[in-house]
């Protein structure tokens, strides 16, 4: 007796059905494929393209400052206002490293409003970390 | 004759054999998951302290001040250049120097556009620059060399000034 696991009628199974199984890694396969590109780290802005842009994984270290291009400032992607910018930034830095996430059309001025409020109140902020797009190679 | 699919021997085959397809498709799926951490692109920029040294009357000659004005134009240590101009200068000026002091300043007007500032930081470093960093914003923007009078030649600052 015990347990019988199955060829209850006599010719034994062969293999178990994993039909199901690969409709549902399919579709998974097919969202991380769409979805891979469009992720990125805060708020969506069109960045400035650029020749030297050195490449990094972001596993959490970056801490994002965006700027859209009617400037709204966010961080992560929570919007704030530019008075409580520097707060919310201590609050929420930790150990990780400033990241300048700046439309390319917002001006010079905009830019630098929300940078030097970070690094004139925000300690270790002697370099600032700016996002930028790679150009490809022709 | 002909083509005779499957079923060869009375057995027959009831099903596709989908082990090698569910091992390649398993796999895809691995490797996507480990890929997908957001990849950044970036370019550090250096900021003075926050309380600097006084600062020195006459800029050291060697320090390269590349302008950014309103309309997008550039000079570099006051001298209007084109893009081309200022990479062929700026590259010669760096050529040599040890990479820490590989440093290029940016002055740029307020009211110009963030995307034209970061490209000329791109043209710089690729010109060699290691140290990338801001100036002070100026409200009225950086100086310009008043009309008719020409800045000294920044691609030769190491001549030796004429005698008499």
């Amino acid at each position: 007796m015990g347990a019988q696991v199955g060829g209850k009628t006599g010719g034994p199974i062969a293999a178990i059905n994993v039909t199901p199984l690969v409709d549902v890694v399919l579709v998974l396969l097919i969202i991380f494929m769409v979805v891979t590109p469009m992720l990125s780290a805060g708020v969506d802005v069109k960045l400035p393209k650029v020749k030297t842009a050195e490449e990094e994984k972001d596993m959490g270290q970056h801490l994002v400052v965006s700027i859209r291009n009617d400037g709204a400032v966010f961080i992560d992607r929570d919007r704030v206002a530019i008075d409580h910018l520097v707060d919310e930034v201590i609050k929420r830095r930790g150990t990780k490293q400033i990241l300048i996430k700046g439309d390319q059309a917002v001006t010079y001025r905009q830019f630098r409003e929300v940078m030097d409020t970070i690094h004139k109140d925000v300690p270790a902020t002697d370099t600032i970390m700016l996002a930028a797009e790679k150009k490809k190679d022709q | 004759m002909g083509m005779s699919v499957g079923s060869k021997k009375k057995g027959g085959m009831d099903e596709i054999n989908v082990t090698p397809l569910i091992d390649v498709v398993l796999v895809l799926l691995i490797i996507f998951m480990v890929l997908t951490p957001i990849t950044v692109q970036k370019m550090a920029s250096n900021l003075p302290p926050i309380d600097p040294p006084p600062k020195p009357d006459v800029p050291p000659p060697e320090q390269l001040m590349v302008a950014v004005y309103k309309d997008g134009t550039t000079a570099l240590n006051m001298k209007m250049e084109t893009d081309d101009e200022l990479q062929k200068d700026v590259t010669n000026r760096l050529n040599g120097r040890a990479s820490e002091d590989r440093i290029v300043f940016i002055d740029a007007d307020p009211d110009s556009i963030y995307g034209r500032v970061v490209s000329v930081m791109d043209l710089v470093r690729v010109c060699g620059a290691t140290h990338v960093g801001f100036a002070d914003m100026k409200d009225e923007g950086p100086a310009k060399m008043p009309d008719g009078m020409t800045a000294p030649d920044p691609a030769a600052p190491a001549a030796p000034a004429a005698p008499g």
